[in-house]
């Protein structure tokens, strides 16, 4: 393996942590969630209960796809979409100076949306899942 | 990476996000507490009565200011109380909130909790965690700092 297919392998390992971590960390309390979802006054009313119960599963699934070798590609591309969806998100409450909490991580997720760390590491984490995604697409089987 | 590539990883990814959803909504229904979908927000405001706190809109907070026997308790994180806060507050963040029981020890006083604003629900957790330590005077200032500052009182 050439040190590109090692720094690949690293950034998949990075991105599954945080995505199984942070999705098994909402899937026992999604009411906690929905209220961190609702608290961002973002998205339609309609649409906060499904999230809420759709979207742990969904990381959850994101993560162990870039870990496997078949689903690996489109685990990179729904990384891409989530933090890109995410660092959106966060600069959009940020600018809007929301006070809320950022429920990355579920109800242990204190961190706060007017604490620009937040969107730096969602700016991060969408960088490495785009250049994962770019590899993995050139060099797939 | 072509584009057939790229447009076969979306249909993964879109089948993917429909196969959570239907794993989370039966997860769902297994709970012995579901989640209620379509979602509806707690109570925006904590009802007048007996050990729960009461609402105060923005003539109710700064009457009670000018009076002066009313303790003020900001609920947002201490950086936020030392760029600024209603003259006379104590800093009493959800993160401490456990030092609720160390505060004064007249629990007939009257208490004024307040957060940022409309979208913060810090004011009403700090004003629970207060009415369950015992206190029987609390009120949310739900207006927050945003209206106070936004009607120019005193910071």
């Amino acid at each position: 393996m050439d040190a590109s297919g090692v720094a690949s392998m690293i950034a998949r390992g990075i991105l599954a942590a945080v995505f199984i971590v942070a999705g098994l960390l909402k899937l026992p309390d999604p009411a906690a969630f929905a209220e961190g979802i609702a608290g961002f006054r973002f998205l339609p009313e309609w649409s906060v209960g499904p999230l809420a119960l759709g979207m742990p599963v969904f990381e959850l699934l994101t993560g162990l796809a870039l870990l496997g070798r078949r689903f690996r590609s489109a685990g990179a591309l729904a990384a891409t979409g989530l933090t890109l969806a995410f660092a959106l998100l966060y600069a959009w409450a940020l600018a809007r100076g929301l006070d809320v909490r950022c429920s990355c991580f579920g109800g242990a997720g204190l961190l706060r949306v007017s604490n620009p760390v937040g969107l730096l590491r969602a700016l991060a984490m969408l960088a490495l899942a785009a250049w994962v995604y770019r590899r993995e697409s050139l060099f797939r089987d | 990476m072509t584009a057939e590539n790229v447009f076969r990883d979306a249909v993964l990814v879109a089948a993917g996000f429909l196969l959570s959803l239907a794993v989370g909504f039966a997860a769902n229904r297994l709970r012995s507490d579901p989640l209620p979908v379509p979602y509806r927000a707690p109570a925006d405001h904590p009802s007048d009565e007996a050990g729960m706190p009461g609402a105060v809109t923005l003539a109710g907070a700064e009457a009670a200011w000018r009076v002066g026997d009313t303790l003020f308790i900001d609920a947002r994180e201490p950086d936020f109380f030392e760029d600024g806060h209603i003259p006379g507050a104590i800093n009493l963040p959800v993160s401490r909130v456990a030092d609720a029981r160390a505060l004064s020890g007249d629990r007939e006083r009257a208490v004024l909790v307040y957060c940022t604003g409309a979208d913060c629900r810090d004011s009403r957790i700090v004003a629970l965690a207060l009415c369950a330590a015992g206190h029987r005077n609390v009120d949310v200032f739900a207006g927050g700092w945003d209206e106070w500052t936004r009607a120019g009182l005193p910071q």
